[in-house]
């Protein structure tokens, strides 16, 4: 658990009238992480077996119809999946029938509101008799000002329709059509608006639109009837993901005419049942051989508690498979930080509770909310030995006080950054091991250590008043520098400041739990204070205490966490860590479940 | 509380020290957020590898805190 888990690259090679029973066994096996064939060398990628396309062609229909009736929940095993696709038929084509229907049923809806609410429909005139005339032209729409004296003016040879309306009039204007040019100038100056009259008599399209409503409210009642499918659509869903994942796989294959190749990753130790399945599956003809290759994806194997903090490095980036899986050591040293940041014994019970509670609500977080539950299990310890419950301090002489103790705070936080930031190195020193040797590997991450040791021995020795400790200090980092430098190159010199800035950085262990404790005491004082004023204003009392608590603690689970989790990526990972891994996902994955 | 100026104007430096380090960290993260945001938008996964960066200028703040509490140290001790 120290180091990933070792891979196996395998290729398997087998004739095509095997490549069935190969794949189910495959798909059973859950253990093969493929590597796509590409093409090349005489190789295709092979064809996607002949049920495939109808598979993808009802998952296409499932899926829209789970998407557009909403359904939601967990697939159960679907036993047969034949009599399920022929159960699935006929609702699939009432499901269909009834969208194209009341889609357009709405569309018609639509179209029949504008109609009703046309503010051209009680002009008194109906239809389109009269839009084409040999000698007469009309200018039907809305203006924004009264037109007739205008229209008087140059001629008496109109007819105009009014209809005031609350910021424009409706009208329509017949005019003779030599008059048209001059019409038009007028209605423009009008601010005139074109408009259609509408097809139907305002009555008319009122009653068609109950009618059409009516129409849509049964319609989506049978669609909502067919909700009553859901669990099912929901396995067959899931089943027919399978079995589409299967269909495709051979396309993942390299494939000739008679065999076909697959090649993946297996975890090393399952080789052996690798074959052994497959060579029951195809009847012994098949051959299995082990490559020697150099990437595999990386499968981090922890025991069960420990396996929580995997969230955390699935967050940053995953390690490659010849470092060091630092999941165990951040185990202990992240809840140490949130504990001491936190540090109080009431924030970290209720923590708890909530952390318990949420994870019966959200099973699919529980990774990281048992992350910050053992972060909570910590800051209750760390609330004892600083005497802090919700800010109040109710032990007299505690161990730590973070309010008083200011010195002694930080130099805690300080020696904690020392320890933490020197076990980086330590672990670079051994992931280097494996590729430098032991020289280059001090050369690289042992001179820092050095370093830290010559600058340690240079101050005690100036305070002491020890010229042999201070001689001694000043050659250990002379040394360490050239060391260093030969190791790393001669640019890693500017980073020598940064080795102070990151151990400083551990700084804010006190800093954050200094804030948090201040904001919890001022809320209490202020409380304390409206107690003592008794009666009324004790209700204010209690408000003042729920409210800034209830804050002070979505703060102290939000900054510690946050803070903790970037002392590891930063600081911590800086100094060893690489990444860069990718995710381990077996051919199988969607395991039927029960 | 009549104190001497002397100590006032560590007070003073003490408040500064903070609010110099607060005015960064909120200039910086106010960039990294919005970027942050609008990556999220475009892939939820990045929401964690978002947060974490948006917070890594909190050690201004922090170097600020520091900074401020060494400043009162002195004026308690000279007092």
């Amino acid at each position: 658990m120290i180091r990933p888990q070792k891979m196996t690259k395998v290729r398997i090679i087998s004739p095509q009238s095997y490549v069935r029973n190969v794949i189910e066994a495959l798909y059973d096996l859950q253990i093969l992480h493929i590597v796509d064939f590409k093409k090349g060398e005489g190789f295709d990628i092979g064809q996607p077996m002949k049920e495939a396309a109808v598979y993808s062609q009802q998952l296409i229909d499932i899926r829209s119809a789970i998407s557009r009736l909403g359904i939601t929940g967990e697939p159960v095993y679907l036993r047969n999946i034949k009599d399920a696709q022929k159960k699935f038929a006929p609702i699939n084509k009432a499901f269909k029938s009834t969208v194209i229907k009341l889609d357009s049923l709405k569309a018609e809806e639509n179209r029949l509101m504008e109609e009703a609410t046309n503010p051209l429909a009680n002009l008194g005139i109906t239809c389109d008799r009269i839009l084409a005339y040999k000698t007469l032209v009309s200018f039907i729409g809305t203006v924004k000002v009264p037109i007739e004296q205008k229209i008087s003016s140059v001629t008496q040879d109109y007819i105009l329709m009014q209809n005031k309306l609350k910021k424009h009039i409706a009208f329509a204007l017949f005019v003779p059509r030599t008059l048209q040019e001059k019409a038009k100038e007028i209605l423009n100056e009008a601010g005139f608006s074109e408009g259609a009259l509408p097809g139907l008599k305002k009555e008319d399209a009122e009653a068609k639109l109950t009618e059409v409503r009516k129409e849509i409210d049964a319609l989506q009642r049978n669609l909502d009837s067919l909700k009553r499918h859901g669990q099912f659509l929901i396995d067959c869903e899931f089943a027919l993901t399978q079995l589409n994942e299967k269909a495709e796989a051979p396309l993942r294959f390299g494939s000739s005419r008679s065999t076909f190749i697959a090649t993946g990753w297996i975890p090393a130790d399952k080789a052996e049942q690798l074959k052994q399945n497959l060579n029951k599956a195809a009847r012994k003809k098949l051959h299995v051989e082990l490559l020697p290759a150099d990437d595999p994806p990386t499968v981090l194997h922890n025991p069960k508690v420990v396996d929580n903090f995997e969230f955390l490095l699935n967050l940053y980036s995953l390690p490659r498979h010849y470092e060091i899986d630092p999941t165990i050591l951040m185990f202990i040293t992240f809840p140490l930080f949130f504990g001491f940041m936190l540090g109080d014994v009431g924030y970290g019970f209720i923590t708890l509770i909530l952390m318990l509670l949420l994870e019966r609500k959200f099973a699919s977080a529980k990774p990281l909310l048992r992350i910050i539950t053992i972060a909570s299990l910590a800051s209750i310890a760390f609330g004892f030995v600083f005497g802090e419950a919700f800010g109040y301090e109710f032990v007299k002489h505690p161990i730590l006080n973070r309010v008083h103790d200011i010195n002694t705070m930080m130099l805690v936080s300080v020696a904690i950054g020392i320890v933490h930031v020197n076990l980086g190195f330590v672990l670079g020193f051994i992931n280097e091991l494996k590729h430098h040797g032991v020289l280059q590997s001090f050369f690289r991450k042992g001179s820092w250590v050095s370093l830290q040791i010559g600058i340690a021995l240079l101050g005690f020795g100036y305070f002491r008043h020890s010229p042999m400790l201070q001689l001694a200090g000043g050659a250990a980092v002379l040394i360490s520098v050239l060391m260093i430098i030969k190791g790393e190159g001669m640019l890693r010199i500017v980073e020598l400041p940064s080795l102070v800035s990151n151990i400083l950085s551990y700084t804010r262990l006190y800093a954050i739990g200094l804030a948090s404790v201040s904001l919890a005491s001022i809320f209490n004082k202020m409380a304390s204070g409206l107690f003592a004023q008794g009666g009324f204003f004790i209700i204010f009392g209690v408000l003042i205490l729920l409210v800034g608590h209830t804050v002070n603690l979505l703060l102290g689970i939000l900054g510690p966490f946050l803070h903790s989790v970037r002392l590891h990526y930063v600081e911590f990972f800086q100094k060893f860590y690489e990444g860069g891994g990718y995710l381990y996902k077996p051919f199988g994955l969607l395991k039927n479940k029960g | 509380m009549v104190v001497d100026i002397g100590i006032g104007l560590l007070g003073l430096g003490a408040g500064l020290a903070i609010a110099g380090g607060a005015i960064g960290a909120g200039i910086a993260e106010k960039e990294i957020g919005a970027a942050a945001i609008g990556a999220m938008t475009e892939k939820e996964e990045m929401f964690g590898k978002g947060l974490m960066l948006t917070v890594i200028p909190e050690t201004l703040v922090i170097f600020g805190l520091v900074v401020a509490i060494l400043i009162m140290g002195m004026a308690g001790g000279a007092a």
